[in-house]
């Protein structure tokens, strides 16, 4: 006997939900359980020496989020208006991150079988960081592996 | 007789670890009501304030023993009735024979399976 | 990882870290039932959990250790140091599972029958070096080697044990199997307790027999043969084996197992074989086609079942037990509830919120003393500061914690090394904030191991030094102020200042003439230099590469003062002094490139403001900027250079700032551009993509909301040019060392417009609190009604005296005459030590200068000032006074530390005296040879850098002028020796400076008896 019969069960049902973002028209998705928040622009405090990613700290409710400009973090050309970015709180390592990017779009539920698992047409750049792709109506979105995306900021550190 | 489900469990143990596990194992058999005591003195309490349909003790606490808490709920006029199984970590005669001169419904042996759990439960409550 | 697995992991860890010291304990105290009692529980609770989690290697080495643990309780095997030691050993394997466990979620692979063999053997009696006192019968239980393999099936042997689910298994298949059978075949009253016995020997005949026992396999015979000889038929016994099958397949054990089990279950067993067995027999059932075995007859059958002996003892002494005196444990227990720490941080960010509300609105409101919000602010303020104090106790932990480990580590040590060593723990009760408790476990576990190592001698050389051959490590916490206190000493060779002398030149971190000027302490204090060790030879205990330098960092990060003193043959002592808490702190907020930061107050000596046009004091030394303040060169950094920032072209402003820091014993200067006030933050970690940058220690969120980032001192003091950083805190040791005992009590108040006011405890004679509307004007002086008679007011700072509503009045009172300053709140009451330093000139009319408070910068008022305006005939009148008779006596004050010189020289004045001031011994010579200079008194600080006050002593005895004038000394710590010494050295009297008025008193009786002698003369 071990620890399996005790484990509390997972149930995998054939589909899942996504929280949906575009960062210079790339769409990506975020599993919505992944999501702790969608803020509009925020007051951000820059931090200096910080990697060229990290955008700055701000406070969400008494929290401090470590804020990740993604069009950096893609190496993506900047944003036009950086102003206007919107930020997707997630939470990596028991810390809070809020990934900026252009848009936040609506949540989607799609099936588990339309997912097709980083196929090797994909990018280079996306590989890393994708988790799987969905192809909508001829858009392509990106699922994002959060662990990938910030893990690698603090390996840099 | 028919057990009921949602019978309120009390299950006491020093050991966090253990209380979980417990916990787990009689969920996995339906139990949806159980609480939980840390310590004999606290078990007492709860078993005061409110109606268990069983209880389920670790034997080697502190300060208090399982054994001392099952002699104490004996000893009590409203309680001397409630089901009492022990758990403990060695099968010895001369422990289970004791624990039953004082009382208990039965015991367990660590480490145990739901499937063992379930036989103990039968052996205590009746079928279900 | 499973949650209910880091749930264990993180329990066990507890309980492991608990028996650590028990264990050692032990050794002590070898006899001592309720040691042995707990460790043999955690133990076993950790064996029984193990097997829920399906983890065979910790099972089995701490099923083995309890084994050995439960022969000791029970008499059986004596405590040696072997036994302990191997029992160690196995917490030790046990600690190395857990770990890797925490890593990877699993057991590794690998094998710990090394250690299970050993612990076997010394269970056993065998192993030669314990001795078993009740051994033999277990001797003859391993020692019959008949492992005797089985023919069935066997390629499912191994780990059936394991897969069936263990004696849990065995045993409630034998009950169900017995009470099956009693159901069908008997009623009498007697045998359900039969049934158990049967029950019992069947399942522990199957228990051992499958678990891989050596001679145990005979067992099931054995009992089997029993029933046959009691009678039983072979349909019965047929009956009992499918009954037991049956069970055994419903508690789901594999059917191909279940053949396994049943195939020892041999019911053809011959009644040849129960002869061996020796059963007696006897007939209990009134039903006479089926007897069951006798209780003796069972415990003859399994025989061979393990600890049997312990059993009965421990079933003895559960009857004993007394239910009510363990109720009356239950209530000694403290009411505790265990709590997440997520909990707790979470409960202290909230708090820390508060506060910072709390600041704001104090902060809107002030100025408006008759907002209908001021009374409920105040109960706010009040209730908020409660608040954050008993949230900040939930975070205390008796040090007591940190230090656990160290019994080991030093047992371990003194096997080791040959040494005896005793370690004496004193104040293990004393709390501290967990993060902190954290931070010093490394640096004090490296002391001790240190003073082990190098501090104590081996046990022939202590004894030819007169020692007691066992060495002692004193380990000693105690709160002082706001502070706690923490001492690791030993009574060994003491590190020969000498030896520190030939090093520090060796390394070049000095030269021979620098370390001439230095005392010895000073060079002392060498020891916390980087790549400084004084070892001859690299040892395995302290040689691992890290030094004091690291600790003395670590201890610097939390914002510590480490200091080192040490007595050739007599012993070495480290005093660490640290703060109560990090969670929240006093900081400087300061902006530079159009960005604020934090700066910890507790590192800020001072601020200094330059004009950027004339940059006074700023000078370039080797292309290091650096910046003369008073009589000190500073080191400068400049924030935005080390930070990357830019100053915004726009935003050039006139001046810039310099924030006076000290990390340790160095000195150095930031500049910034601008400076705000301080502020109450709280420290929050900085996020992990952000840690790697050393010039921040983490990050909080102010008042308003905005998100800053918080300096590191030790970061920034790195930055700076280390020539500079050397040669600065050449000279800042001797100061921080001289200034390091002098303490003195002040009370904190606010009062006025900027930050907090002090004012030396000593000068207050009470603390009031009155309603000043009834204050009244008598003439161009404010009075009100006081114990009977009028007493003088005086607001602060210019303030009117008379407002509405109760205000707190600060008491001065000389004899009969009294005057009260009327302030706006008392803080805190502040045992100042370290911090106490004035910092500037009192130039202010009131102040006498601001200084370093609890880490705040705090002005100190002037209380001549304020008395004088209380009433213009104050001075006149104290000379009435018992110690004002001497009006215009001539006092010569010699006092290195510029605060006691301006705590002391305002009272003299004030008790009449003429007072001129040398800051140091030599001043005082020079002033002293100067023919037209006449004294009545000198009043001469003992301890001072250069010409000691003893040595000003001596000299001026010498001079025909000086030799008949009194000279009082003045000392923070007065004790007999000093007192004779100062006599010795021409002392008159002797006081301590930490009381004012006893100097007063002191004063006036020397004059008077000096008077008398002269008079006499």
């Amino acid at each position: 006997m071990s620890a399996e019969i005790l484990k509390d069960t997972d149930s995998n049902g054939p589909t899942q939900d996504f929280v949906t973002m575009v960062v210079a028209g790339q769409a990506f998705g975020i599993p919505v359980l992944h999501v702790r928040d969608v803020l509009g622009p925020q007051r951000i405090t820059r931090v200096p020496l910080a990697p060229p990613e990290i955008e700055g700290s701000l406070n969400l409710r008494g929290r401090i989020v470590t804020a990740v400009n993604m069009r950096q973090r893609l190496q993506l050309p900047k944003s036009d208006a950086p102003e206007k970015a919107m930020a997707v709180v997630v939470e990596y390592e028991d810390e809070p991150y809020s990934l900026l990017v252009d848009e936040v779009g609506e949540v989607l539920r799609l099936r588990n079988s339309q997912r097709d698992n980083n196929p090797a047409t994909l990018d280079a750049k996306w590989r890393q960081i994708a988790d799987g792709l969905y192809r909508l109506d001829g858009s392509l979105l990106i699922v994002l592996n959060i662990a990938a995306v910030l893990g690698a900021i603090r390996a840099e550190a | 007789m028919a057990v009921q489900m949602n019978m309120p469990i009390l299950i006491v143990d020093d050991y966090r670890t253990m209380l979980r596990i417990v916990r787990n194992l009689l969920s996995k058999l339906g139990f949806t009501d159980i609480d939980e005591a840390a310590d004999g003195e606290t078990a007492l309490a709860m078993l005061k304030s409110r109606e268990y349909g069983l209880v389920i003790s670790d034997w080697n606490m502190q300060p208090m023993t399982g054994f001392e808490l099952l002699k104490v709920v004996r000893a009590d006029a409203v309680l001397k009735t409630m089901p009492f199984i022990m758990v403990t970590a060695e099968s010895k005669v001369e422990n289970v024979q004791a624990a039953r001169q004082a009382g208990v419904n039965n015991y367990i042996i660590k480490p145990f399976s739901a499937a063992v759990l379930k036989a103990k439960l039968k052996a205590v409550l009746g079928e279900f | 990882m499973d949650d209910l697995l880091k749930e264990f992991l993180a329990e066990t860890q507890e309980a492991l870290e608990m028996l650590d010291s028990e264990l050692v304990e032990l050794e002590q105290r070898p006899g001592d039932p309720q040691l042995l009692g707990s460790i043999f529980r955690i133990m076993h609770t950790i064996k029984g959990t193990c097997g829920f989690l399906g983890l065979p290697r910790l099972e089995s080495v701490a099923h083995a250790a309890e084994d050995v643990l439960g022969k000791i309780r029970d008499n059986e095997l004596t405590v040696t140091a072997e036994g302990v030691s191997l029992v160690l050993g196995a917490l030790d394997r046990i600690k190395e599972l857990i770990d890797s466990l925490g890593q990877s979620g699993e057991e590794p692979k690998g094998t710990d029958e090394d250690i299970i063999d050993d612990l076997h053997l010394l269970a056993s009696g065998k192993l030669p070096s314990a001795s078993g006192a009740g051994a033999e019968e277990e001797v003859s239980d391993t020692g019959d080697v008949a492992a005797e393999a089985v023919a069935v099936d066997e390629s499912r042997l191994p780990g059936i044990y394991q897969r069936v689910g263990g004696a849990a298994v065995f045993d409630t298949a034998a009950e169900t199997a017995c009470t099956e059978l009693l159901s069908v075949t008997s009623d009498h009253a007697d045998a359900e307790a039969e049934m158990l016995n049967l029950q019992f020997a069947l399942a522990g005949a199957f228990t051992s027999a499958l678990s891989g026992k050596e001679g145990a396999s005979d067992d099931i015979d054995g009992v089997i043969a029993g029933l046959v000889n009691n009678g039983w038929s072979v349909n019965e016994l047929q009956l009992l084996r499918e009954e037991f099958g049956k069970a055994l397949g419903s508690l789901e054990v594999a059917e191909e197992d279940v053949a396994v089990v049943l195939s020892r279950f041999k019911v053809e067993a011959t009644p040849a074989a129960a002869a061996g067995a020796s059963v007696v027999l006897e007939d209990n059932f009134a039903d006479p086609e089926i007897e069951v075995v006798k209780p003796a007859a069972v415990k003859e059958a399994v025989k061979a079942a393990p600890a049997k002996k312990a059993a009965a003892r421990e079933v003895e002494k559960v009857e004993e037990a007394d239910v009510s005196s363990a109720a009356a444990a239950v209530q000694a227990q403290p009411q505790t509830l265990r709590v997440n720490i997520n909990v707790l941080e979470n409960l202290m960010n909230m708090v820390s919120e508060l506060v910072l509300t709390r600041n704001q609105l104090l902060q809107t409101l002030r100025g408006f003393t008759d907002s209908p919000f001021s009374a409920p602010l105040q109960r706010l303020n009040q209730v908020t500061t409660e608040l954050q104090e008993s949230v900040m106790q939930t975070r205390m932990q008796p040090i007591g914690n940190a230090w656990s480990k160290l019994p080991r580590l030093v047992r371990d040590l003194t096997q080791e090394l040959g040494k005896k060593i005793e370690l004496v723990m004193t104040g293990a009760d004393t709390e501290l904030d967990r993060q902190i408790l954290e931070s010093i476990k490394d640096p004090l576990t490296h002391m001790v191991r240190n003073s082990a190592d190098h501090g104590l001698e081996e046990p022939e050389d202590r004894r030819a030094a007169g020692k007691s051959e066992t060495g002692r490590i004193l380990l000693d916490a105690r709160h002082e102020g706001g502070h706690i206190l923490v001492e690791v000493s030993d009574d060994g060779r003491g590190l020969p200042t000498s030896r520190i002398r030939a090093k520090v030149v060796q390394n070049g971190l000095a030269t021979d003439a620098q370390l001439d000027g230095m005392t010895e302490q000073q060079i002392q204090q060498f020891i916390f230099r980087p790549g400084f060790s004084t070892a001859a030879a690299v040892t395995s205990v302290s040689g691992r590469g890290v030094g004091m330098d690291v600790v003395r960092t670590n201890i610097e990060k939390i914002g510590g003062v480490i200091e080192f003193t040490s007595r050739e043959g007599q012993g070495s002592r480290f005093i660490i002094k640290i703060p109560l808490t990090l969670a929240i702190v006093s900081a400087l907020i300061v902006e530079c490139g159009g960005e604020r930061f934090a700066m910890p107050q507790s590192s800020v000596i001072e601020l200094v403001r330059i004009s950027k046009n004339s940059a006074k004091g700023v000078e370039l030394i080797n292309g290091h900027p650096v910046y003369r303040l008073r009589d000190r060169l500073l080191p400068l950094v400049a924030l935005n250079g080390i930070l990357g920032l830019d100053r915004k072209p726009g935003e050039e402003s006139s001046e810039l700032y310099v924030v006076v820091a000290q990390v340790g014993s160095f000195v150095f200067g930031i500049i910034v551009d601008r400076v705000f006030d301080t502020e109450e933050i709280v420290v929050k970690p900085a996020s992990r993509t952000l840690r790697h940058i050393s010039l921040f220690s983490g990050t909080t969120i102010l008042g308003d909301g905005s998100v800053i980032m918080i300096l590191d001192p030790n970061g920034i003091s790195a930055a700076t040019s280390e020539v500079t950083h050397e040669a600065a805190s050449e000279d800042k040791a001797a100061a921080a060392v001289s200034s390091r005992h002098e303490a003195v009590s002040m009370l904190v108040f606010k009062a006025g417009a900027g930050g907090n006011k002090a004012v030396p405890l000593s000068l207050i004679a009470r603390l009031e609190e009155a309603d000043l509307s009834t204050a009244e004007f008598a003439g161009e002086r404010t009075v009100i009604q006081y114990r009977g008679g009028l007493m003088p007011l005086v607001g602060f700072d210019g303030l009117p005296a008379r407002r509405e509503g109760h205000h707190p009045i600060l008491v001065f009172a000389e004899g009969d005459r009294m005057c009260g300053l009327v302030v706006d709140e008392v803080v805190d009451i502040v045992e100042g030590s370290l911090d106490l330093q004035l910092v500037s000139g009192g130039t202010e009319a009131g102040l006498l200068g601001s200084s370093i408070i609890d880490g705040k910068s705090t002005d100190v008022i002037d209380t001549v000032h304020y008395l004088r305006q209380s009433d213009a005939a104050w001075f006149e009148l104290q000379t009435h006074e018992p110690f004002g008779v001497e009006s215009e006596r001539r006092v010569l004050l010699v006092e290195d530390s510029s605060f006691f010189r301006n705590l002391l020289m305002p009272m003299l004045k004030m008790a009449g005296y003429r007072v001129t001031i040398a800051e140091h011994g030599e001043a005082a010579l020079r002033i002293c040879n100067d023919e037209n200079e006449e004294f009545d008194i000198i009043v001469s600080d003992i301890e001072m850098p250069g010409l000691s006050g003893f040595d000003l002593a001596r000299t001026l005895r010498k001079d025909d002028k000086w030799k008949e004038t009194p000279i009082v000394a003045l000392s923070s710590h007065a004790n007999p020796q000093d007192f004779e010494r100062g006599r010795n050295a021409g002392f008159t009297e002797y006081v301590t400076k930490l009381d004012p008025k006893a100097l007063l008193t002191s004063l006036s009786r020397v004059l008077a008896a000096d008077d008398t002698r002269e008079s006499a003369a």
